[in-house]
């Protein structure tokens, strides 16, 4: 039976997710059902997905969803959008695909103004394959490929505050994060809502959770999220 | 299917391929700049500035364009792209996904010099990158236009055959081809001979589609595979083409793909004008391979010629599909990102015939 | 019996080697002849040594280049070097000597040509028109080409030019005039 807590959006057959105890992605995921479903759009949108964690996401809901590359989910959304301007496009990614691999092609969907909303995960790291430094890694912050910690780059890699740089007038910028599921909630709404009314390009960072690679228990994970949100300010950074 | 005459016209390779896209109903191209291909994108942004249906991006590199164009094709849009040389190695992104998800693309090739940036001229060197790229197996369709004409013809079958068996479809060009510049016929095609397009999303009458092109568990992806793997066997015999050209009882039999075999055409023609007989075998698409059809053709031959502007990326597959069938002696002209001219096939056909 | 021209146009980058092939091309096919031009390109976008192949024929043409030209035009010294390799026993070099020195060609034994293109252009008009020349020159040579379907073809592709310099379509005319003239009494 189905739990009273979850709405239609959401995949019955597939759950339990894949997603590890205690990861950030399900309280997103079930977010961002939630708002679909609250904004009666789950029939007019296309949800589309990185490699990396966010890849077990290509059956969590009972929406069109289109797993592709790493880093090219952003590109492969707004050639759907371009297809189809009446789809509502939402790109999902975590840290790496959006502001490593993918950088040059979410930089060039922002300074273009696309009319997608993309939300992107940040664990501080690559998660899938086991935990390794990522542009957004904490200054010291101990990963699988810096195990004296990270003291190369002494700030880290703040991808909302650099996409608005190059943002253009109607764009929708944000921060936010897991442990204020009101606040990412009304931000991914903001951002959709501005893609429904063609102002453009949309993005929210979401600060999120991964106990597995940050080697923390339920507590040490919360305190780890607060030492994030002290480096990487929530907010809206651009609306 | 009637062709109405239609007077020819003068025009640049890549402004053939243009209009062969739309001839065929394209409606979106995406691409990045590289020579020798990029009066694609000009010519097709011009197309664009008329029409307003058409959709046109410039992207930031190549694998962003191959992705705009994969996202099309999703949303049921015929979208293509056009690349060349080290363009075409990063679009293997997008076109492995393409192929793994069955999406139906078209990639029009100029193919340059290589290896790296090698030259912006012209070579057969992207043969093997362009039938096998990719992490898989290449199952890809990629047709070898050996002159203007076939251009247009070949860029319409490559629309309709990537629509119709949804594999990603290729027309491998040349530097020489997309910049020459000469007669075409643009006949015009029925709308009821332009294969539909359909959206993989947003169907109202169908259940939501979760696609995706990564697998957990090994056994998944294989009985994929293999599913894939018996499509394009069912499909290869009706798409493979060639064209034997020349004495058919010839014991010289030459090989050669594109605008070589159009260099071969004219050697042939020009000995048979001195009373030499040879036969050709010409490739119209690389993959699948016209195996049959190069059996066949080598049946009762003593010597082989096989010409082509790569250090022998075409005589590998030849050798392969007549390996242990014949003692034929095998000849090669190989020149890596050079033009093979008629008058040195002639010299070489010459030479293997002492 | 088939005939056939192979003919290359060897200068630099700035004389308008491109359009005068492609044009001869448009030209040849507009009077009922099968052609097909392609020029050789490499990374700079001016500047460099320029080549144009264009073949003219009564029949279907196949590969866009070729080893061997009839007709062989230079204009410019720095071309001769990567001209050698496309020169046969009967190739017929036209090269204009205001800007190739018989120094240059003399150990080529082919039958030479001067074509003072450069200096006609000068003289009477401006040396701007110096592959308009050469363009009549090659048209006379091919035969079959009326003055008028060139002078046609010439307008056509460079209308866009005209509305700067109008004086450019009278000097162009007159230099195709000039350079057919060059033609007259000449056997190939």
């Amino acid at each position: 039976m189905k739990s009273p807590r979850f709405p239609d959006t959401i995949k019955e057959s597939s759950k339990p997710s894949n997603f590890c105890p205690g990861c950030g992605h399900s309280i997103i995921l079930k977010n961002i059902g939630q708002l679909m479903a609250d904004m009666k759009i789950e029939k007019k949108t296309v949800f589309a997905i990185d490699i990396g964690c966010s890849l077990l996401a290509w059956d969590f809901f009972d929406v069109d969803t289109f797993q592709t590359h790493h880093g090219r989910t952003t590109a492969t959304a707004l050639g759907m959008k371009r297809a189809n301007p009446d789809a509502i496009i939402l790109a999902y990614m975590g840290d790496g695909g959006g502001y490593a691999i993918g950088l040059q092609n979410l930089i060039h969907a922002c300074y273009r103004n696309e009319n997608i909303t993309v939300i992107l995960a940040n664990n501080t790291m690559f998660s899938m394959t086991g935990g390794q430094m990522a542009p957004t890694t904490l200054p010291g912050e101990v990963t699988n490929t810096t195990p004296d910690g990270v003291f190369t780059a002494d700030k880290p890699f703040y991808g909302p505050e650099m996409l608005a740089r190059e943002a253009h007038e109607g764009a929708y910028i944000a921060r936010a994060a897991v442990s204020n599921p009101g606040q990412a909630y009304s931000y991914m709404k903001n951002a959709i809502q501005n893609q429904i009314d063609g102002k453009g390009f949309s993005f929210v960072e979401i600060l999120s959770y991964c106990p597995i690679n940050w080697k923390t228990d339920a507590e040490g994970s919360a305190k780890f999220l607060e030492k994030m949100k002290k480096t990487f300010p929530l907010g809206e950074i651009k609306k | 299917m009637a062709q109405v005459k239609v007077k020819s016209v003068l025009m640049t390779g890549n402004q053939v391929v243009v209009k062969a896209a739309l001839t065929v109903g394209a409606e979106m191209f995406s691409g990045y700049p590289i020579t020798p291909t990029t009066e694609i994108l000009s010519e097709w942004a011009k197309e664009a500035e008329k029409d307003k249906k058409l959709i046109f991006l410039q992207t930031e590199d190549e694998p962003a364009a191959g992705f705009v164009m994969v996202g099309g094709v999703s949303m049921g849009k015929k979208a293509w792209t056009a690349t060349a040389g080290v363009g075409n190695v990063l679009m293997q992104d997008p076109l492995s996904m393409a192929e793994a998800m069955r999406m139906p693309t078209v990639t029009y090739v100029g193919q340059r010099g290589g290896p790296s940036t090698g030259t912006v001229v012209y070579s057969q060197q992207e043969l093997n990158l362009t039938r096998m790229g990719g992490n898989g197996e290449g199952m890809r369709i990629v047709y070898a236009p050996s002159n203007l004409q076939e251009l247009y013809d070949l860029t319409i079958k490559a629309f309709n055959s990537a629509w119709k068996y949804r594999f990603p479809a290729f027309i491998l060009s040349d530097g020489y081809l997309a910049k020459s510049y000469g007669e075409v016929n643009l006949w015009p095609l029925k709308k009821s001979d332009i294969v539909p397009t359909e959206s993989a999303f947003l169907n109202p009458k169908k259940q939501p589609n979760n696609i995706r092109n990564c697998f957990s568990q090994e056994p998944e992806l294989y009985n994929h595979l293999l599913e894939d793997f018996a499509d394009f066997a069912s499909i290869s015999e009706k798409v493979a083409e060639a064209e034997v050209i020349g004495d058919k009882n010839s014991h010289i039999l030459v090989c050669a793909w594109g605008v070589v075999a159009n260099s071969a055409k004219t050697a042939v023609d020009e000995l048979e004008r001195q009373g030499i007989s040879v036969k050709l075998f010409r490739p119209i698409t690389m993959r699948p391979f016209p195996v049959k059809e190069l059996q066949k053709a080598a049946e009762g031959v003593t010597d082989i010629l096989i010409t082509e502007s790569a250090n022998g990326q075409f005589g590998r597959i030849v050798r392969e599909t007549l390996y242990g069938l014949l003692e034929a002696e095998i000849h090669r002209l190989y020149k890596p990102a050079m033009g093979v001219m008629p008058e040195e096939i002639q010299s070489k056909i010459r030479e293997v015939m002492r | 019996m088939r005939e056939l021209f192979r003919i290359l146009v060897s200068g630099e980058g700035g004389q308008g080697i491109q359009v005068l092939s492609k044009i001869l091309a448009t030209a040849a096919h507009e009077s009922g002849k099968k052609s097909l031009y392609v020029p050789n390109y490499g990374v700079e976008q001016r500047g460099g040594v320029s080549l144009g192949f264009v073949q003219i024929s009564s029949e279907e043409i196949g590969f866009p280049k070729f080893q061997n030209a009839d007709i062989l035009v230079i204009t410019a010294e720095r071309a001769v070097s990567r001209i050698r390799e496309y020169i046969a026993k009967n190739t017929l070099i036209a090269h204009d000597e205001t800007l190739v020195s018989k120094e240059s060609l003399k150990d080529i034994p082919n039958q030479k040509i001067s074509l003072p293109a450069l200096k006609l252009a000068e003289e009477t008009m401006t040396g701007k028109v110096m592959n308009m020349i050469v363009l009549g020159y090659l048209a006379g040579m091919v035969g079959g080409i009326t003055e008028e379907t060139l002078k046609k073809a010439v307008n056509e592709t460079l209308s866009g030019k005209y509305k700067e310099s109008p004086e450019l379509k009278h000097f162009n005319e007159r230099a195709i005039e000039i350079g057919m003239g060059l033609t007259e009494g000449v056997l190939v």
